[in-house]
C-alpha cells in the first residue's frame, strides 16, 4: 500500500534535469543513500522540542565553516599568533567571522546543555538508543576540549595564563598527570609548541574525533528513528520530516543565529593584550569552567585534582549509566531521580558560577586590575593598527611603548628617588607613610615651565627642584646660589628685564630638548629662540660661567647644556651621570645605568630609550602628527 | 500552492538566509588579498656614490626600505635590486653627469637579471632573456632562439644629489616594481 498524500515526498522534476540525475543515479546510486533523509518522517509529527539536536548540528557546522576560513589567515607561533588574529580583524567580514566563531562556541556549549537536559528527562537514552545517548555524553569532553584548546590560540596575555593553569591541571592528575602535561605544552613552559600543539588538537584531532563519534550518532538516530516509544510505526500523527520538522528547526536555528550574528558584528571577540613578560589579572577560566574553579577551591593541595578530575568523571559515569539505572528503578522513581539529577546540577553549576563571580565582582584590587588589562589591550590594538608590529612578535609591542612600559620603568629605576606626578610615591614599608623624594620631580621634564620653575629663585631650592637633593645645600651645589644671585637686589625694571632675559633662555634651552608635544610652539616662537640663544652664549645671565653650551663655556664645573634634554643628550646623560660633560665628580647618588667598557648595566638600551621617550612624551598617539622614531 | 509546499519554500529561504550570513562575509575575506593595496610608494634613495660608478660598467646595488608583510612590520629590509649605470666620462662635472637605474627584475617571469660577457651586456639565466646596456631586449636574429622578454629593463627614476654636509655626490633611486610578463612597464603600486 502506498504512503497516504500527506506523507508523499517525491517530487516532480523537468524532463532534462530528471534524465542528469537519473544518470547519475544509475552510476552511483546516490538515491538510494539519500533515501532515509529524503524519505524520512516525523512518526509522532512535528515537534518544536525536537529543535535542539538540530541546532547543535548547524551549531557546529557554522563553527567548522568559520573556523577552517580563520584557518586561512591564522599563524600559530609565539611571535605571530596575536598579530595574525588582529590581522584577520582588519580583514574585510575577518571580524564578523571571528565574532561568529567566538560566540557560536559559547552558543553550542548552552544548547548543548539543553539537549542533554531535554534528552534526559523525556526518556531518548531507553533502548534500543543507549549508544546514542552514549555517543552524545562522550561529545561532552570533546566539545570542551574543542573549547579549552581554541581559547589560547590568539596568544593574548589572559588565554596564556589560562592554559598555563589548565596545563598544570592536567599536570596534577596523579602518575599520568606530568607526562600528559609535558607533551601537551612541548617542555616545560608554554611556548610556540604550545600553540602548535593546541592548533594542531584544535583544527585536526578534535574534529575527526568529534566528527566520527558525530557520525555514529546520528546514524544511530536514523537507524532507531526519532520516536517516543521506540518504534516507528506511522501513525495519524506522522508527517514527513522535511519540511515539517525542517521549518521547526530551521526558525529555532535563524533565532539563535541572529543573536549571535548580533554579538558578532556589535561587540566582536575580544582581543585582550599580547602575552608578554606582563602580569596581568590573576587567571580565570571561561565563564562555563567557573564552577569547577570555584570547586577547586574546596579541595586543598593535592586533593584538588578531586574537583577537577574525579567529579567530573564521576558525573560523566553516571549520567551513561542512566540507561542501565532507568532499566532497574521503577518508571515513577526513576523519573523523579533524573528531575532531581537535573535539578541538583543546575543548582549546583549555578551556584557555583554565582559564587565565583561575586567574589571576583567584590575585589577591588581584581577588578582594577581588569581595568588595567582593558587599557593595555585597547594600547596594543591601536599600536598594532598603525602597523608597528615588529618581526619579534606582538609582545614587543607594549614592551617597547613608552606610554604603556616607561612608567613601570621609572617605578622600578628611577622613582626610589625622583619624584613624578604620574607616579605614586614610595611609601616606607613598616609605617606606610609616603615619603619625600630625593631628587628632581621630571614631570614635564625639560618642557617650558619645568625648566621656568627650575630657573625660577623661589622654586630652584624647593623639594620639587634640588631642594630634594645635595645641590640644594649651599656647599655642596653652586647653581641655586647662582640663580638667586641673578634675582638679587633689583629694582622693578631691572627684575622685569631679567625676568625677560630669563624666559627667552627657558625658551632656548627647552629647544635644545625638541620635545615633540612642544614642536609646533618652537617652529612659532624660533626668532624669540634665537634671541635666547643669543642671550645665552653672550653670558647674559652668567650660565656659561660654569655651563658649556655649543661653542660657548667650558666643560668641567656644571652639565654640558648643548642639546638639553634631547634623546641623545640624556641617553648620555643617565647612562653616566658622573661623566665629565655632566656632575662629574660632583655627582649625588645617581648610578651608572650604563657604564660601557664590559661592566653589567643596569638598564638595556631598549629599556633606557623607553624611559627616556616617556619623560619626553614621545610615543605614538593615533590621529596626531607626532613620530616617534 | 497548498500549506506543505509553502513550508517547503519557506525551509529553503531560511536555509539560505542562514547560509548567506556566514558565506558572504566568508566570500569578501577570501578574495581580500584581491582588494589589498600594492606596496607603499617608494621615496628616492641614495643607493651609491657617484664616484663608485665606473663609466658604461653597470653595478649591482641592493635596496632597502620599509616593508609590511601582512601583520609584520620590517623598519629596514632588502626590498628590491638594482643596476646602476653612469653613462658620462669622468671627466664630465657631477652635475652633467647622467645615469641610468634599472630594475633587476626580469620582466618575463622575474627573476634577476645578471650582467653578460661580449655580446650580451645583460641575461637572464632563467630562459635566457637578453638585454643591450641600455636595458632594450636584444632582438637580433641568432639561430634557434627568440628572446622570451616582452619588454626592456625597467627603468627607474634616477637623478645626482650632491650632499650638503660631506659635499659628496650620491646617485638616488626611487625604486619601483612593475607587473611581470605585460608588454609595457605597468607600475605595481
Amino acid at each position: 500500500m502506498s504512503p497516504p498524500e500527506r506523507l508523499r515526498v517525491e517530487k516532480r522534476s523537468s524532463k532534462l534535469i530528471g534524465s542528469i540525475f537519473d544518470w547519475l543515479d544509475s552510476r552511483t546510486g546516490y538515491r538510494n543513500l539519500l533515501a532515509p533523509i529524503r524519505r524520512r518522517l516525523s512518526p509522532d509529527g512535528p515537534s518544536w522540542a525536537l529543535t535542539t539536536g538540530s541546532c547543535l548540528l548547524a551549531l557546529l557546522i557554522v563553527e567548522v565553516v568559520t573556523g577552517l576560513l580563520l584557518m586561512f589567515t591564522y599563524s600559530p607561533s609565539a611571535s605571530s599568533s596575536w598579530a595574525s588574529v588582529h590581522y584577520i580583524e582588519t580583514m574585510p567580514g575577518g571580524s564578523f567571522i571571528r565574532g561568529l566563531h567566538y560566540f557560536t562556541s559559547q552558543a553550542l556549549l548552552i544548547v548543548f546543555a539543553i539537549h542533554t537536559i531535554r534528552t534526559l528527562i523525556v526518556g531518548a537514552f531507553r533502548a534500543p538508543r543507549e549508544l546514542i545517548w552514549a555517543t552524545g555524553l562522550l561529545l561532552i569532553p570533546i566539545t570542551l576540549t574543542w573549547a579549552i584548546t581554541g581559547n589560547p590560540l590568539p596568544g593574548s596575555q589572559k588565554s596564556y595564563a589560562q592554559i598555563d593553569v589548565e596545563s598544570k591541571i592536567i599536570g596534577s592528575s596523579p602518575v599520568v598527570g606530568p607526562v600528559l602535561q609535558r607533551i601537551l605544552i612541548g617542555g616545560d613552559k608554554v611556548g610556540n609548541l604550545t600553540l602548535t600543539h593546541l592548533n594542531f588538537l584544535h583544527v585536526a584531532i578534535l574534529p575527526l574525533i568529534a566528527g566520527l563519534v558525530l557520525a555514529i550518532h546520528i546514524s544511530q538516530i536514523y537507524i532507531h528513528g526519532l520516536s517516543q516509544n521506540g518504534n516507528v510505526t506511522i501513525s495519524a500523527r506522522s508527517r514527513p520530516y522535511f519540511p515539517y520538522q525542517t521549518i521547526r528547526n530551521l526558525t529555532v536555528f535563524s533565532i539563535v543565529l541572529a543573536i549571535i550574528g548580533y554579538l558578532a558584528w556589535h561587540f566582536g571577540a575580544p582581543l585582550e593584550a599580547p602575552a608578554g613578560a606582563r602580569h596581568g589579572p590573576p587567571p580565570r577560566p571561561e565563564w562555563y569552567f567557573l564552577f569547577l574553579f570555584e570547586l577547586r577551591g574546596y579541595f586543598t593541595g593535592e586533593y584538588e585534582f578531586i574537583a577537577t578530575g574525579v567529579i567530573p568523571a564521576v558525573v560523566l559515569i553516571l549520567l551513561l549509566a542512566i540507561p542501565l539505572i532507568d532499566y532497574i528503578l521503577p518508571s515513577k522513581a526513576s523519573t523523579a531521580f533524573r528531575y532531581l539529577l537535573v535539578a541538583a546540577g543546575i543548582a549546583a553549576w549555578t551556584g557555583l558560577t554565582w559564587v565565583s563571580m561575586a567574589r571576583d565582582h567584590k575585589n577591588p584590587e581584581f577588578q582594577q586590575a581588569l581595568k588595567d588589562a582593558e587599557k593595555e589591550s585597547h594600547r596594543a590594538q591601536e599600536l598594532a593598527d598603525a602597523n608597528l608590529i615588529p618581526p619579534g612578535g606582538a609582545a614587543l609591542l607594549l614592551e617597547r611603548d613608552p606610554k604603556t612600559k616607561g612608567p613601570q620603568l621609572f617605578k622600578q629605576h628611577c622613582a626610589l628617588c625622583h619624584g613624578h606626578d604620574a607616579i605614586a610615591a614610595k611609601k616606607d614599608p613598616n609605617t606606610g607613610e609616603e615619603q619625600p623624594a630625593t631628587a628632581p620631580n621630571l614631570t614635564g621634564y625639560a618642557s617650558r615651565v619645568w625648566l621656568s620653575g627650575l630657573l625660577d629663585p623661589e622654586q630652584i631650592s624647593g623639594a620639587k627642584y634640588f631642594g630634594s637633593c645635595k645641590f640644594g645645600d649651599p656647599d655642596e651645589g653652586q647653581m641655586v646660589a647662582a640663580v638667586q644671585d641673578i634675582f638679587a637686589d633689583l629694582d622693578e625694571e631691572e627684575l622685569a628685564e631679567v625676568r625677560r632675559i630669563r624666559d627667552l633662555i627657558v625658551l632656548a634651552l627647552s629647544a635644545e630638548a625638541g620635545i615633540p608635544s612642544q614642536h609646533e610652539a618652537d617652529l612659532k616662537d624660533a626668532e624669540r629662540i634665537a634671541e635666547g640663544v643669543a642671550l645665552l652664549t653672550d653670558g647674559k645671565l652668567g650660565c656659561i660661567d660654569c655651563h658649556k653650551f655649543h661653542d660657548a663655556g667650558e666643560l668641567g664645573e656644571a652639565p654640558d647644556l648643548t642639546g638639553y634634554g634631547s634623546r641623545t643628550w640624556l641617553t648620555h646623560f643617565i647612562s653616566n651621570p658622573a661623566d665629565d660633560r655632566f656632575y662629574g665628580e660632583n655627582n649625588d647618588r645617581m648610578p651608572t645605568f650604563v657604564p660601557g667598557g664590559g661592566e653589567p648595566a643596569i638598564l638595556t638600551h631598549g629599556e633606557l630609550t623607553v624611559i627616556i621617550d616617556w619623560l619626553r612624551g614621545d610615543w605614538y598617539e593615533p590621529d596626531s602628527s607626532q613620530s616617534n622614531k | 500552492m497548498n500549506r506543505r509546499v509553502w513550508l517547503e519554500w519557506i525551509s529553503r529561504l531560511l536555509g539560505l538566509v542562514c547560509t548567506a550570513v556566514v558565506v558572504v562575509p566568508g566570500v569578501r575575506y577570501i578574495i581580500a588579498p584581491l582588494r589589498r593595496k600594492a606596496a607603499d610608494v617608494q621615496d628616492f634613495k641614495r643607493l651609491t656614490l657617484l664616484e663608485d660608478l665606473v663609466p658604461n660598467v653597470p653595478k649591482h646595488v641592493p635596496v632597502t626600505g620599509s616593508l609590511q608583510d601582512a601583520w609584520t612590520h620590517y623598519e629596514e629590509t632588502k626590498i628590491g635590486d638594482t643596476w646602476i649605470i653612469r653613462r658620462t666620462k669622468a671627466d664630465v662635472a657631477p652635475e652633467e653627469t647622467h645615469v641610468d637605474a634599472y630594475n633587476m627584475t626580469c620582466p618575463h617571469l622575474g627573476c634577476d637579471v645578471q650582467q653578460g660577457t661580449g655580446d650580451t651586456p645583460f641575461f637572464c639565466p632563467c630562459h635566457n632573456a637578453e638585454f643591450n646596456l641600455d636595458g632594450t631586449p636584444i632582438r637580433t636574429h641568432k639561430r634557434g632562439y627568440i628572446n622570451p622578454a616582452p619588454r626592456g629593463m625597467d627603468s627607474l627614476e634616477c637623478r645626482v644629489v650632491q650632499d650638503e654636509e660631506s659635499q659628496q655626490w650620491w646617485v638616488e633611486v626611487k625604486f619601483e616594481e612593475f607587473v611581470i610578463g605585460a608588454s609595457t612597464k605597468i607600475p605595481k603600486a
